[in-house]
């Protein structure tokens, strides 16, 4: 075990001071390098159909009478040639209608494990944690995962440049942490539990340090968890959360709930959001029943709330807010299996109408149509990082 | 002489028991703080990679060794893991003599695992805040000795985080970790007026080090 000095101890106390004068400066601090990433407060939230995604959300018309009960009658137009079923088209508010791209993902994986692993990783790294990176921003917590401890396929990734994906499992105690609880004798102070967690954290470092590995998420949970505690209060109340997204209880184990967990992320800076949900290899649904219901019942409502209250309106003048939903792969025809191809819908204010994500009738993608590092591309031209650490977009006409 | 021979057997157990109590709880295996042997170079330390025999290969087809991307690494490395919320449940209550107040409505930001699946438990920003807060509640209704009344001197915050950290950790602490502890209880916390929260924060603060939180 290292030496823990008096001075050294003292330093760490006080480092509350640099995380107050906030992220935007320049120069490395405790929790990586800071940038100045974006122009205004940004975050991706994916939503994630652990399974795969039935084409008729990202292209419906293309099964017209031939496919997954695709007809004229159960699909909506959004414009620039998106035409998405009804279970997914009306959980998207009006005002944000002409906001929405599919975008096409040729990635040639029709296996569960490859793609959930080769959908999150940029090289040997968590794409979602070098897009958290890009966009920097505010919060203690730059990326999270609402609902779960990790990403799909792959548990918790490494860290980069210092960000961890940091899980969200309670409303109420995520809120206590970011606005401290009611006052009492008995009850912990942010200002007492922030020198107390930097105590914890120098005691646990010789056993964090031979458990590297294993205790990864206990080293990277400390450190988090000082940061937001060295952050300025924000006040939050889950009654506002249980009202908007019509929950009765803070633990996040639903998807209203995830999604409502997802907005308070974004609201206290957060640059990365998933929110998962199972249940979505669909094999057998050949006529797209279940998908459909599912979509309507379980994921409609909560996202229809939150792209009303986080990206519609007034809120897109505070904020830039971008939701891409895709899953494993698309389902093939004849018996809804493992398409080869997928697609992602993207709603946001910086998105243009229109489509590279649009199947033909076999559920299939043109030839070119770039692959996964493409949706992350385009993610990262979406969220106006100043440097795209993914590459240039291919999606050039998706992102205005 | 039978009996000369059990009484001369038992006195062994007790001294050889007595010479380090830490060893009857687990402790002295080297986890967490001045581990015996740490630090010490290659070569010295049959714990470390290089040191011993580290298994045969195992080749299969083609002379293919299957076993030949497997990452040397020291003994006991990477072992422990985070303790279930059902297992913090439990230790709080042996540490602290009582669960915490609002323990089990604070579950959830431990993550729920459905009944009949396992998820290795994995610690976070929220579950680390959430632990100290229950622990400093706990913590707190428990430190009712006239002790705790009074202000933490280095000599007392010494003396008690010495006991805490070995009575929590079921382990001896080193001298850097009670340093730690101290400090946290006279100077870091000076601002806080009341004695009591002082101490209670000072006993979350080891209730929340990896050393409790992990197994």
């Amino acid at each position: 075990m290292s030496h823990l000095s008096r001075r050294g101890f003292l330093k760490a106390l006080g480092v509350g001071a640099g995380a107050l004068v906030g992220t935007r400066l320049p120069g490395a601090g405790l929790f990586g390098v800071a940038h100045a990433a974006t122009p205004e407060p940004t975050s991706v939230v994916c939503i994630y159909l652990n399974g795969g995604i039935n084409a008729i959300f990202t292209g419906a018309d293309a099964f017209t009478n031939t496919a997954f009960g695709v007809t004229a009658n159960n699909v909506l137009a959004l414009g620039g040639g998106v035409v998405v079923d009804n279970a997914i088209g009306n959980a998207i508010p009006q005002g944000v209608r002409q906001r929405v791209a599919t975008v096409g993902i040729r990635h040639g994986i029709s296996d569960h494990g490859n793609a959930q692993r080769s959908f999150f990783a940029s090289g040997a790294q968590s794409a979602p944690l070098v897009l958290a990176d890009a966009i920097g921003g505010t919060g203690a917590i730059k990326a999270a995962v609402v609902g779960g401890n990790g990403l799909p396929g792959g548990g918790a990734p490494a860290p980069v440049n210092g960000i961890s994906l940091q899980p969200i499992t309670d409303m109420r105690a995520t809120i206590e942490a970011v606005a401290g609880a009611t006052p009492a004798a008995n009850v912990v102070d942010r200002d007492g539990a922030a020198k107390g967690l930097v105590a914890a954290e120098a005691m646990s470092k010789g056993t964090v340090a031979r458990h590297g590995q294993s205790l990864a998420s206990v080293n990277q949970g400390l450190t988090a968890a000082i940061a937001t505690l060295q952050k300025p209060v924000q006040p939050f109340n889950t009654q506002e959360f249980n009202t908007a997204y019509g929950l009765t209880g803070t633990a996040v184990n639903s998807f209203a709930s995830r999604m409502a967990a997802a907005e308070l992320m974004v609201r206290t800076g957060t640059g990365f959001v998933i929110a998962q949900d199972a249940g979505w290899d669909s094999h057998g649904d050949t006529g797209g029943t279940s998908v459909r219901n599912m979509f309507t019942q379980r994921i409609a409502p909560g996202l229809r709330t939150f792209l009303t209250r986080m990206v519609d309106g007034a809120a897109a003048q505070q904020r830039n807010v971008i939701v891409a939903i895709f899953g494993d792969f698309h389902r093939s025809l004849p018996g809804s299996d493992h398409q080869s191809n997928g697609a992602a819908l993207v709603i946001g204010k910086n998105i243009r109408s229109g489509t590279t994500g649009k199947t033909d009738a076999r559920v299939s993608l043109p030839a070119g149509t770039p692959g996964i590092a493409g949706l992350w591309q385009l993610l990262g031209a979406a969220a106006k990082v100043s440097t795209n650490p993914f590459g240039a977009n291919p999606h050039t006409a998706l992102v205005g | 002489m039978k009996r000369a021979i059990f009484v001369s057997a038992f006195v062994g157990l007790v001294v050889a028991a007595c010479d380090d109590p830490s060893r009857l709880t687990g402790g002295g295996w080297g986890e967490g703080g001045e581990e015996e042997g740490e630090g010490a170079g290659p070569g010295a330390d049959p714990n470390q990679p290089g040191n011993c025999k580290e298994g045969a290969p195992h080749p299969g087809f083609a002379g293919h060794d299957f076993v030949a991307d497997r990452k040397p690494g020291g003994l006991g490395d990477d072992r422990r893991r985070v303790k279930p919320f059902s297992s913090l449940r439990t230790e709080l209550a042996r540490a602290l003599g009582q669960a915490p107040a609002g323990l089990d409505t604070n579950a959830a930001a431990f993550g729920e695992v459905p009944p009949r699946w396992f998820a290795e438990p994995q610690a976070g920003a929220v579950s680390l805040y959430t632990t100290y807060g229950v622990a400093f509640t706990g913590c707190y209704d428990t430190m009712t000795q006239p002790a705790f009344s009074q202000a933490p001197t280095a000599q007392s915050a010494s003396d008690e985080c010495s006991k805490m950290q070995r009575k929590f950790w079921q382990r001896t602490p080193s001298p850097d970790e009670v340093k730690v502890c101290a400090e946290l209880a006279t100077t870091g916390l000076a601002s806080e007026p009341a004695p009591r929260r002082r101490w209670a924060h000072a006993c979350a603060a080891v209730l929340t080090s990896a050393s409790f939180t992990t197994y």
